[in-house]
C-alpha cells in the first residue's frame, strides 16, 4: 500500500467514528482497519469524541464568552476586602488577648497584629472625582514605610506616582502604571517613618490626590502595637 | 505557580490573567446568567485565596484546582437558584442539566472554538446540525472527499485541544 493510499484511509476515519459513512464505505474502512494496527490506534483515539461531541450546543459557539472588563479588578478588590476582614479579626483577637494578659499582671507585646499579617494603617481617599476610588495601605518597616495603593476608575495606562508627605515635604514612594487588569501599586516604599508621615498622595496623569493619614498612625510602631 | 503566591496580590492577578476568562466561560455556560457568572468567578478566587495553603502543585495544576472550586461554587449557586424557584410563584423554569455534563459540553465547545474555522464548520454542520456531506460540499464548492478529510483533521485538532484542557478520555 502506498503512503497516499494509507492517508486516504486515514482521512475516512473521522466520518467513520462519527457514523457518517454509508454501509459500503463503512465496510471498506473496517476491512482496512482489520489489517492496519496504526489506523486502529488512530480510530481508538478519535472514537471517544463521537460520544461527547453531541453535548456541544451550536448556539454557544456563535461567540466566545469574554470575561467582562473590570472583573479582574473586582476579584482583586474582593480579596482585598477579605484580607482586611481577616486582619480586623486578628486585631480584635490581639486586643482581647492583650487585655486578658495585662489584667493578669503580664505585659506582652504582640507581634502578630501588624507586620506580616496586614498593613498598620488603611487610608481611603475621600476627595476624588465620581467613579474614582483610591485606597492606600501603609505598613511600618525598619527602613521606612511600605505602601500599597489600590486604584479604580482612571484611564488605563495612566502613570501613577505615589508619595508620603512628612514634616519636611513629600517623600517619593515609587510609581506604577495603572491598568484595568490590576489597578494595584503594591510593594512601593518610602524612606520616611510611618509615625512621621502626615498624608499620602498620588499623582495620576495631571491630577494629584492627597489623603490625610489618621493620627492613630503617628505614634511609633511599638506603642501602636501595644495599644492594639 | 508556587503554593504561596495565590496569597498575595500579584499571585491573584497572575492566576486571574491565566484562568479568569476560562473560569468565566464555564460559569456562564453552567449558570446561563452573566451576573451570576461574574459572582461565581469572584467567589472562586476568594475561596481559593482563603484555602491558598491547601493548594499543592504536586497534586494538580492551579487551573484544575480553580475549576474544582468553581464547580462547587456553581453547585451552590444552582441550589440557591432552585430554592428561590421553589419559594417563588409557579413559573416554569428551565431545568439545570447535570453539572458534569455541562462541564464536558463546555470543554467540547471551548475546544471547538480553538480549532481552525474550516474544521469547526464541517464538524458543526455535519455532526451537530446533521447536514449531509454532499450538501455541505456543494455549498462550499469542494469535493465530498475534502469534507471527510476536514472532519478527520478537525477531530484530531479537537482531540489535541481537549487534551490541553485536561481531557484524557
Amino acid at each position: 500500500m502506498t503512503a497516499d493510499d494509507h492517508r486516504r484511509w486515514r482521512e475516512e476515519l473521522g466520518a467513520f467514528v462519527l457514523g457518517k459513512l454509508d454501509l459500503d464505505e463503512r465496510a471498506a474502512v473496517q476491512a482496512h482497519l482489520d489489517g492496519c494496527a496504526e489506523c486502529r490506534a488512530e480510530r481508538d483515539l478519535l472514537s471517544p469524541l463521537a460520544e461527547i461531541l453531541p453535548l456541544a450546543d451550536p448556539a454557544w459557539l456563535t461567540s466566545t464568552p469574554v470575561a467582562p472588563r473590570g472583573l479582574g479588578r473586582r476579584v482583586a478588590r474582593k480579596i482585598e476586602a477579605e484580607r482586611r476582614g481577616v486582619r480586623r479579626r486578628r486585631l480584635r483577637l490581639a486586643a482581647g488577648f492583650t487585655t486578658a494578659t495585662a489584667a493578669a499582671g503580664t505585659v506582652l507585646v504582640l507581634a502578630l497584629s501588624a507586620g506580616s499579617s496586614g498593613p498598620d494603617t488603611e487610608v481611603a481617599f475621600a476627595d476624588v472625582p465620581q467613579g474614582v476610588h483610591i485606597t492606600g495601605d501603609l505598613t511600618s518597616r525598619s527602613w521606612g514605610t511600605e505602601v500599597s495603593v489600590y486604584v479604580d476608575g482612571i484611564r488605563p495606562g495612566t502613570p501613577c506616582r505615589v508619595f508620603l508627605r512628612g514634616p519636611n515635604g513629600p517623600v517619593d514612594a515609587g510609581s506604577f502604571r495603572y491598568s484595568h487588569a490590576d489597578g494595584v501599586g503594591s510593594g512601593l516604599s518610602a524612606a520616611i517613618d510611618l509615625s512621621h508621615a502626615r498624608a499620602i498622595g498620588i499623582r495620576a496623569g495631571g491630577r494629584t490626590f492627597v489623603a490625610p493619614i489618621p493620627s492613630s498612625a503617628w505614634q511609633p510602631a511599638t506603642a501602636r502595637r501595644r495599644s492594639g | 505557580m508556587s503554593v504561596g503566591t495565590l496569597r498575595d496580590d500579584r499571585g491573584v492577578r497572575e492566576a486571574y490573567a491565566a484562568h479568569g476568562s476560562e473560569l468565566y466561560g464555564f460559569a456562564l455556560r453552567s449558570l446561563g446568567d452573566r451576573g451570576l457568572a461574574e459572582e461565581a468567578v469572584q467567589e472562586t478566587f476568594v475561596r481559593a485565596w482563603r484555602a491558598g495553603s491547601r493548594f499543592d502543585p504536586e497534586i494538580g495544576s492551579l487551573r484544575t484546582w480553580l475549576f474544582a472550586i468553581l464547580r462547587n461554587v456553581v453547585i451552590d449557586a444552582r441550589r440557591a437558584r432552585s430554592a428561590r424557584r421553589e419559594s417563588a410563584v409557579e413559573v416554569p423554569e428551565p431545568i439545570d442539566e447535570p453539572l458534569e455534563r455541562t462541564l464536558i459540553a463546555w470543554q467540547v465547545e471551548e475546544a471547538l472554538r480553538r480549532i481552525g474555522e474550516a474544521h469547526r464548520e464541517v464538524i458543526v454542520q455535519t455532526h451537530l446540525l446533521g447536514r449531509p456531506h454532499a450538501e455541505l460540499a456543494a455549498e462550499l464548492g469542494v469535493p465530498e472527499g475534502t469534507i471527510k478529510s476536514r472532519v478527520y483533521y478537525g477531530l484530531k485538532a479537537l482531540r489535541n485541544a481537549m487534551e490541553e484542557m485536561g481531557y484524557d478520555g
